[in-house]
């Protein structure tokens, strides 16, 4: 009997197996017979969507590289050495119409007949007739509106919907119609400027009397107020008020700062806000003192609400005109005398307007009952009425051609339309809006185009989707329905028609696929370049990214992070790291090529913030390092390291081969430092016999590059205090360099809670100018060394920016306001009809270009002078491709790579490629030669 | 007993919704999912996001419209969305796709496993203290110890690279129609299956051996040899039958285990299933999705906790459930 139980629950076991197992099953696609050319590859991440609206990583694009087209795309130029555009969705190039719109069309997208547009405003494009889905169906310029028309669909929040309204290539009306019906966060120096009065007649505006302070962002009320807008948030304004200020004034802002302090400005959300801090910093905050000296902690902040219901809730005492802190009374054992008075709303209120009377009102705000409010920020429900689609500037002119119509006040250059047409908003419609649903318990709509399945998508492109398999393979098979193949412009390319995708995140499995032949690439690691780092199918690919060593320079951060571990495993010395001789030893110890070759798999070393990847001018191709105000950087910073030398043995220029490696001047700066530190009688500097305790705060300490990063810098630490001591003649300093996990080191660099980091900074390859915002905009909250955002406004740094023999200084932060508010010269400011004014035009276009490169390399040269960050790697990744292809070129070309899968050529077919793997032609040992 | 059983589905389902309510607000109190738009305009995007999906209301407002949202929703969305695995994709929908792999591998190991980990473990008790046996032992610690990823790339090296008999990862299913009885599917999970075998023969041989000895030195085996039985006879039908009685609901166990996949494993092999789903909705902090498949997990533990209760009485007649006392 038992014997039967044991067999029946077996039996009943493996009964459900099936049911189990059959449960989801995978999607069964079409299989490709008779495919020549197939590529194998792996990615390491699953895209979890492929709807050109709404994709967000690179892993999400993956599809779409494949499977689109741009109006333009980029190609070789004949001979290989750069790029040029070429016509794809587009059957010719934009024109500019601008002065072609009617009176009607004028009215349509800006609301006045009469308005004069200046050129680049409007643009024709002719499409490409005969494009075609993957299915056949021609696509037509109805396809193109009504798809922009769901992208910017306020219902359904497409992540990609701001690619038309911000950023180069604003569309006239899009964030109206995008935003219409939505209530969001606005400042409200923009409607109170206009409406002082705005209560009786905006009543959208504060839509749930909800005010706030966004204390970390931008107001344009202080960017009104400064001539030198160097303090742009409420914050920086409020710490940093002038000396001269009148007491009132000056005591109305100690008292709003320590009314914050105290939780009058109250966080509205829960957990993270905006990835850029987190609620719990708040309760970090405990003395006022701490706001004052660590502005991040309120400037990542994102909002705060101010009501008067958290006000209410508020038990804030005033003596002698200072709130006084209950907290740090007790702490101090000390009774909070009699004489004090509440502070109450009315007096926030009246310290603001007092505060901001102090700076200045715009024209005709100044007695409004609202002017007090100019700093703060409330919720806006923007209706815009009479703003419908059609009101959007996109229009279809006829089947086979639409026009763009920029917002009036955002011309665009022909290229940088160009390069922005070289993406596609393009969906299907019928199945997009199939795929259509409700966001259950939201008001959202979305839509699962492009997502999970291949029967979710339909391609216009080289290829289409045939089998998508979650998380395990994407195979992209050739759409024989794409024009390329057969409109004889594009010969020679596209020769690949299978691509074989499988998700594989284990590296070494990977390895293992790529030396027996299974797969075409492989990425390789620092370790691997023991074994493949001589291949002659290596290759590298640069990335405009730069990795660094983010010192924390503030003093004062370092001895509080100094004092609280006085007591733990690595206590020690940590204020040496705001002495900058000790940090130039830092950078100085440092050896850069032996550190890439060591510790990366391809990368450089390098010195600027800027790599070799950065184009200044596009029309013309011209790489920023390659000019010779990118050159002279290297001279700016290591030329007796920018003017600064210890003796003159030590002092000569470093070579540029040596890379800012000089182990001798190190040892000088290092022990330069500590005499320093050693004559100083303040507490918490470094005293002789001191360990020096740096921790340095990693992502995960487990991964390989980590782990050899680690290392080389502790041994080059090592050394540079042997060495030291050597001078010393006896044991002065040691250190203690340690590494520590943690997963938000940025969010912990930006609120100084670190020693140092590992920092990897990059941006747009196409606009160097911009990103400089990062180390020079003093209300950039995302600048990893800690306390430079306060001092880029008071570095000062002189030099000719313009070529007429007179020195000029200025600030980092007003350098980088001058270089962003002088544009490239256009020619549309001139009457090139007229050769006089044309040469004109070419003569400031290149006087101007020169400026602004001047600008850039002294911004570039001077941060990295204050010695707050130590560039290390210019970085590459390194991969083997396989024996099987062959790529358009084999020198990179920045944009273009090495040509991609359009340029990319077999050197065996499928079944040859077999053969050779079977009879042992193609190996894995063929790889390391 | 049928009273006992109510009693304990009763205390079942209170311990769920206990344990779902104190997850819902852990997860909740998380840093919020990274929701992010990459634009220059992601943060208001981001931030609308926030709002409209609940984000910023009070802990017990989330709560109760999630336990409203699961009795309203009408296009499957009662339980929340993914948004960073599978853009909308549903957590049940996303969890059963993985699940097929996972269920398979696991049943697979079982079959292979079991057996051998009970015989090697009879083996090992009737050679008790022989060579064989202290051979066998040390093996068994072995694989113990060692942790899984360290054969599973041993075999995936032995097999698939230096022998190359077997594919290095497991296939995709699409390739065989979805079909994943299909015999190249078979062959493609192998390599995973075997690396998944050693621990659980190594698991089961050594408790088996442990109660095996126990029993065969107990005073009714020798009443049993006594009566006439042979050796093998008395092993079989009264020392072994009686080793079963904790060794039995480790077998239920690993049943039940059937449906929770490896994340080691599955990386090394390429497997996409549950234990990857599960580790990726946490990286990524797509809550609904881990929230949904902890509690898919809390309730196969609840069950699996009931169902091994409930089987030592029907292997063992002597015990008996919910009795009076």
């Amino acid at each position: 009997m038992k014997k039967n139980k044991i067999f029946a629950l077996s039996v009943a076991a493996l009964a459900a197996l099936p049911a189990l197992t059959a449960c989801g099953g995978g999607s069964s696609g079409g299989t490709t017979g008779g495919v020549k050319y197939t590529y194998n590859t792996y990615i390491d991440a699953n895209p979890k969507t492929w709807n050109p609206h709404a994709w967000e990583t690179s892993s999400d694009s993956y599809i779409l590289a494949y499977t689109e087209m741009g109006f333009y795309d980029l190609g070789f130029n004949e001979d290989k050495s750069g790029y040029t555009f070429l016509c794809e969705m587009a059957s010719d190039f934009p024109v500019d119409v601008t002065a072609d719109l009617t009176p009607a069309e004028k009215t349509k997208y800006f609301g006045r007949s009469t308005i004069n547009l200046p050129s680049g405003i409007a643009f024709d494009i002719p499409l490409n007739p005969l494009a075609t889905w993957e299915d056949g169906t021609k696509i037509t310029a109805d396809d193109y509106i009504e798809s922009m028309k769901r992208l910017l669909n306020p219902e359904f929040v497409n992540h990609r919907a701001d690619s038309w309204y911000k950023g180069n290539t604003i569309l006239a009306n899009a964030e109206r119609y995008f935003k219409n019906g939505q209530i969001t966060v606005e400042p409200a120096f923009n409607f109170i400027k206009d409406d002082p009065n705005l209560e009786s007649t905006d009543e959208n505006f504060a839509y749930n009397d909800i005010w706030y302070a966004n204390l970390g962002a931008n107001t344009p009320y202080f960017n009104a107020i400064f001539s030198n807008p160097e303090p742009g948030n409420f914050y920086s304004v409020l710490n940093n008020r002038g000396s001269t200020a009148a007491k009132a004034v000056e005591d109305a802002a100690k008292r709003i700062t320590q009314s914050i302090g105290e939780g009058l400005i109250k966080i509205r959300r829960d957990g993270v806000l905006d990835g850029v801090g987190q609620s719990s910093d708040w309760n970090k905050v405990e003395t006022v003192s701490d706001i004052k000296t660590d502005d991040d902690k309120i400037g990542n902040m994102w909002d705060y609400s101010i009501s008067e219901l958290d006000f209410d809730q508020l038990d804030l005492k005033v003596l002698d005109g200072v709130i006084v802190n209950e907290a740090e009374l007790a702490k101090d054992e000390k009774d909070l005398p009699d004489d004090y008075e509440e502070y109450v709303w009315e007096d926030f209120r009246n310290d603001v307007k007092t505060f901001v009377s102090g700076l200045g009102y715009p024209r005709g705000v100044a007695s409004k009952s609202n002017a007090w409010r100019l700093p703060l920020f409330a919720e806006y429900e923007n209706h815009y009425s009479g703003i419908e689609f059609e009101n959007v500037g996109i229009e279809k002119i006829d089947d086979y051609k639409i026009r763009l119509i920029m917002d009036q006040a955002s011309p665009v250059s022909m290229t940088d339309l160009k390069f922005s047409l070289t993406s596609n908003w393009l969906v299907n419609i019928p199945l997009y809006d199939k795929l259509t649903i409700d966001v259950a318990g939201t008001n959202l709509k979305g839509t699962k185009y492009g997502t999970a399945s291949e029967a979710n998508y339909l391609s216009y492109g080289p290829y289409r989707l045939a089998k998508f398999q979650d998380n395990k393979l994407i195979s992209l098979v050739k759409n024989e329905k794409w024009y390329g193949y057969s409109d004889g412009k594009h010969e020679g390319q596209f020769q690949m028609e299978e691509l074989d995708t499988q998700v594989i995140s284990s590296h070494e499995t990977a390895m293992q696929m790529f030396e027996k032949g299974e797969i075409d690439d492989i990425e390789l690691t620092a370790s691997d370049m023991k074994k493949y780092g001589t291949s002659r199918k290596l290759q590298f690919t640069p990335t405009s990214y730069t990795q660094k060593i983010s010192f924390n320079v503030t003093r004062d951060m370092l001895k509080k992070r100094q004092d609280n571990a006085a007591s733990g495993t690595h206590s020690g010395n940590k204020t040496i790291l705001a002495n900058e001789d000790f940090r130039k030893a830092f950078s100085l110890s440092i050896d850069r090529t032996m550190f890439a070759s060591q510790c990366t798999a391809g990368s450089e070393g390098f010195t600027g913030l800027l790599n070799s990847l950065y184009i200044s001018d596009v029309d013309e191709g011209e790489f920023y390092r390659g000019t010779s105000q990118g050159k002279s950087v290297y001279g700016k910073i290591y030329d007796h390291l920018g003017g600064s030398t210890i003796d003159d043995e030590n002092g000569p220029a470093l070579n540029t081969s040596a890379n800012g490696y000089n182990s001798a001047l190190a040892v000088q700066y290092f022990k330069r430092a500590l005499d320093t530190e050693m004559a100083s009688e303040e507490a918490g500097h470094f005293q002789k016999g001191d360990k020096i305790a740096i921790e340095i705060l990693v992502f995960k300490t487990d991964s390989e590059t980590t782990q050899a990063s680690y290392k080389f810098l502790k041994d080059t630490l090592d050394d540079l205090a042997a060495d030291v001591n050597e001078i010393y003649g006896e044991d002065v300093v040691s250190f203690d360099f340690f590494m520590t996990p943690n997963e938000d080191y940025y969010d912990e660099a930006k609120k100084g809670a670190y020693d140092i980091i590992f920092s990897t900074w990059g941006g747009a390859q196409m606009n160097p100018w911009g990103l400089m915002e990062v180390y020079c905009d003093s209300t950039f909250d995302s600048n990893c060394e800690y306390g430079m955002t306060k001092r880029v406004g008071k570095i000062d740094i002189t030099f000719d920016s313009d070529g007429d023999g007179e020195m000029e200084t200025n600030s980092l932060e007003g350098w980088y306001n001058t270089l962003n508010g002088l544009k490239e010269i256009a020619e549309t400011d001139y009457d090139m009809e007229d050769p006089e004014e044309a040469e004109r035009y070419h003569k400031d276009k290149v006087a101007r270009h020169q400026q602004r490169l001047n600008i850039l390399s002294e911004i570039e040269a001077g941060y990295i002078k204050t010695w707050s960050t130590a560039p290390i790697l210019s970085r590459s990744s390194a991969s083997l491709t396989s024996f099987k292809v062959k790529y358009g070129t084999e020198n990179y070309i920045p944009l273009m790579g090495y040509g991609g899968v359009r340029y990319m050529t077999f050197n065996y077919t499928n079944d040859e490629w077999a053969q050779a793997l079977k009879d042992g032609t193609i190996n894995a040992d063929l790889y390391r030669k | 007993m049928g009273k006992y059983v109510l009693k304990r589905l009763g205390l079942l389902v209170l311990t769920f919704l206990v344990i779902f309510t104190i997850c819902f607000f852990l997860v909740r109190a998380l840093p919020v999912p990274l929701i992010s738009a990459p634009g220059s305009d992601g943060e208001e995007i981001a931030r609308r996001f926030r709002e409209e999906l609940g984000y910023n209301d009070p802990l017990l407002i989330q709560y109760f419209r999630f336990i409203g949202r699961i009795f309203t929703a009408t296009d499957g969305g009662n339980f929340g969305y993914s948004f960073q695995i599978q853009y909308l994709g549903i957590p049940w929908e996303l969890m059963v796709s993985r699940l097929p792999p996972t269920v398979l591998i696991n049943v697979y190991t079982m079959i292979v496993a079991v057996p051998i980990g009970l015989g090697l473990g009879i083996f090992m008790a009737l050679r008790k203290n022989r060579p064989e046996d202290h051979i066998l032992s040390v093996l068994i610690m072995l694989f113990i110890s060692v942790p899984s990823f360290v054969y599973a790339f041993f075999v995936q090296y032995l097999f698939g690279t230096v022998w190359g008999v077997l594919p290095l990862t497991m296939d995709a299913v699409s390739r065989y129609n979805g079909n994943w009885f299909d015999p190249g599917m078979f062959r493609s999970m192998l390599p995973a299956i075997i690396a998944m075998s050693f621990g659980t023969i190594a698991g089961f041989a050594r408790y088996t051996r442990a109660e095996l000895t126990e029993v065969l030195t107990s005073d009714f085996m020798l009443l049993a040899r006594t009566k006439g039985l042979t050796r093998t006879q008395a092993t079989l039908r009264h020392a072994f039958r009686n080793s079963l009685v904790p060794i039995f609901p480790m077998i239920l166990g690993e049943f039940i285990g059937i449906l929770s996949g490896s994340v080691v494993i599955e990386s090394i092999f390429a497997v996409n299933g549950v234990g990857g789903l599960f580790l990726e909705s946490i990286n990524r902090r797509d809550y609904d999705v881990f929230l949904f498949v902890g509690m898919f997990y809390v309730i196969i533990g609840l069950v699996g906790g009931l169902v091994v209760d409930l089987s030592y009485g029907w292997v063992d007649p002597r015990i008996r459930m919910g009795g009076k006392k």
